[in-house]
């Protein structure tokens, strides 16, 4: 017995530096916090994934651009328990050389997911929620990391809310719907219809009420459809947004909506951020029909 | 009325220059076009020898980006993915060619990654990016295929499989070669590469 216990320290100790050595550095942290101090039953609550990036690394947004690889979060929750699709942050653009574009976040990012408890659970326990989180952290080369956080909350019927100023913060750097934007006035799209696999130019103009210090432009991830040459005006009553598009050779497109992400610099240098969805002008014939579209899913 | 002329000059240089601008644009968009001639290049192998598209004329060719820091070209390179096709390929006049356009490519780096990942095809370096850019190579790998016309017949992803976890991928260089091969249109000849981004010289 105590052979082999001097056996198993002998082999920890040799083991131990290798496997230290075999795991590079990541680059980023994480943690998970929650936005109430207790979980009621069938309450819903907030939790938030707060990752820390090195000075000079970047990770990806859900459109991580021409290169790159998602932020990906899902959640390991209780039985009963449900989440609502994890909400990335306000990217900001990374530009490199060779007209590579990137969309992503630098020094830290906190993702949110709406939690809803189940409605059986008993009071006066101790439940463990789990979030495994895989990101790409990029510099001069490409480092792949993941790590599982978990937090634990006991069940209780008068929850308090907890890590407000953070929730505050993070409320604060989401995206919202353009309806819900007090600034934003209205959109008009010019373009002749997408005839071909060629570029066609397309104009976007937003309207607002008070004019924005800086306007960006975040592309969602669209299947077979290249962005291009992306030019915003000088910040005024309207932006004038020009870009070109170009299906992908042989390809269709699945849908003429294009969902944008706009993000505005107001003049006390707030940054804020709604979604977009102009529809394109597209011939018919270059349009999936819902029937292919079925058939190319299932 | 001097004035006036100076401005007039001013603003038709400014034109000039928008235009000069908008073409090269345009060319760059073209060069790489599916259809369309692929650029010509000459780059120096590992052992510092010429290395000329020209030379495979009458032969399809096959173009991977690469970077042996790269986790997805690590990945692919770990389940053999570029070399077993282009051991299959190779007895059907099928040239296999990587590139390394990383600002930091050297003929030593990329003999160690031929060395590195037992690659059965030679490593280029175009480490001033000018082929890269030519060819619009934004990732690695980034995947392109010359046909035997000299015209290009793919450019994109080497499968459908950004994240590497699907149990059935399809594989767009393999079946552009098959179709290519068979003497058929290439069903797929453009897709959305994945990949780290090319470290290029900035």
């Amino acid at each position: 017995m105590r052979m082999a216990c001097m056996l198993a320290i002998l082999l920890t100790a040799l083991l131990a530096p290798c496997a230290r050595a075999a795991t590079p550095p990541t680059h980023v942290t994480g943690k998970l916090l929650a936005d109430t101090s207790a979980i009621q039953p069938g309450a819903t609550f907030t939790l938030a994934v707060t990752l820390t990036i090195d000075p000079d690394w970047h990770i990806y947004w859900t459109n991580p651009g021409d290169s790159g690889t998602p932020t990906q979060i899902t959640f390991d929750l209780p039985t009963g328990f449900t989440a609502a699709p994890v909400q990335f942050p306000l990217p900001i653009q990374f530009n490199q050389p060779g007209d590579i574009v990137g969309y992503g976040y630098r020094n830290a990012a906190t993702f949110t997911a709406r939690i809803t408890a189940s409605s059986e659970l008993p009071l006066g326990q101790n439940f463990t929620l789990k979030a495994r989180v895989s990101w790409l952290c990029c510099k001069d080369v490409c480092i792949p990391g993941s790590t599982t956080l978990d937090i634990t909350l006991p069940s209780a019927d008068q929850p308090t809310p907890a890590n407000a100023a953070l929730f505050k913060q993070a409320a604060a750097a989401m995206p919202i719907a353009a309806a819900d934007d007090p600034n934003f006035a209205g959109k008009m799209i010019a373009m002749k219809p997408i005839a071909d696999h060629s570029a066609t130019d397309v104009s976007l103009s937003l309207q607002w009420k008070a004019p924005p210090v800086k306007v960006e432009v975040f592309p969602t991830a669209v299947d077979n459809l290249e962005i291009s040459a992306l030019k915003i005006s000088a910040p005024a009553f309207h932006t004038q947004i020009s870009f070109t598009v170009r299906l992908l050779a042989a390809q269709k497109l699945k849908s003429s909506d294009l969902p944008l992400l706009i993000v505005y610099i107001d003049r006390e240098g707030v940054r804020h951020g709604f979604f977009l969805a102009p529809q394109l002008a597209v011939d018919t014939s270059l349009l999936s029909s819902p029937h292919e579209f079925e058939t190319a899913t299932h | 009325m001097r004035n006036l002329s100076i401005l007039v000059t001013l603003v038709l240089a400014a034109a000039a220059l928008y235009l000069t601008s908008a073409r090269a644009a345009d060319t760059a968009a073209d060069t790489a076009a599916i259809g369309a001639a692929a650029p010509a290049f000459t780059l120096d192998n590992s052992d510092g020898k010429p290395v000329s598209l020209a030379d495979y004329k009458g032969k399809t060719v096959v173009l991977e980006w690469i970077n042996k820091d790269c986790p997805f070209v690590q990945r692919h390179h770990a389940a053999k993915t570029m070399e077993n096709l282009a051991d299959k390929y190779k007895s059907k006049d099928v040239v296999w060619l990587a590139i390394n356009s990383s600002s930091s490519a050297t003929n030593d780096i990329d003999k160690k990654t031929v060395e590195t990942f037992s690659l059965n095809y030679p490593v280029l370096n175009d480490s001033a990016g000018s082929v890269g850019r030519a060819y619009g190579a934004k990732t690695t790998p980034h995947m392109f295929i010359i046909d035997k016309e000299g015209k290009l017949a793919y450019k994109g992803g080497i499968d459908n499989d950004p994240q590497g976890t699907k149990a059935n991928r399809t594989n767009y260089v393999a079946q552009a070669l098959d179709e290519l091969l068979a003497g058929k249109p290439v069903s797929t000849p453009e897709t959305k590469p994945y990949g780290c981004s090319v470290k290029y010289a900035k």
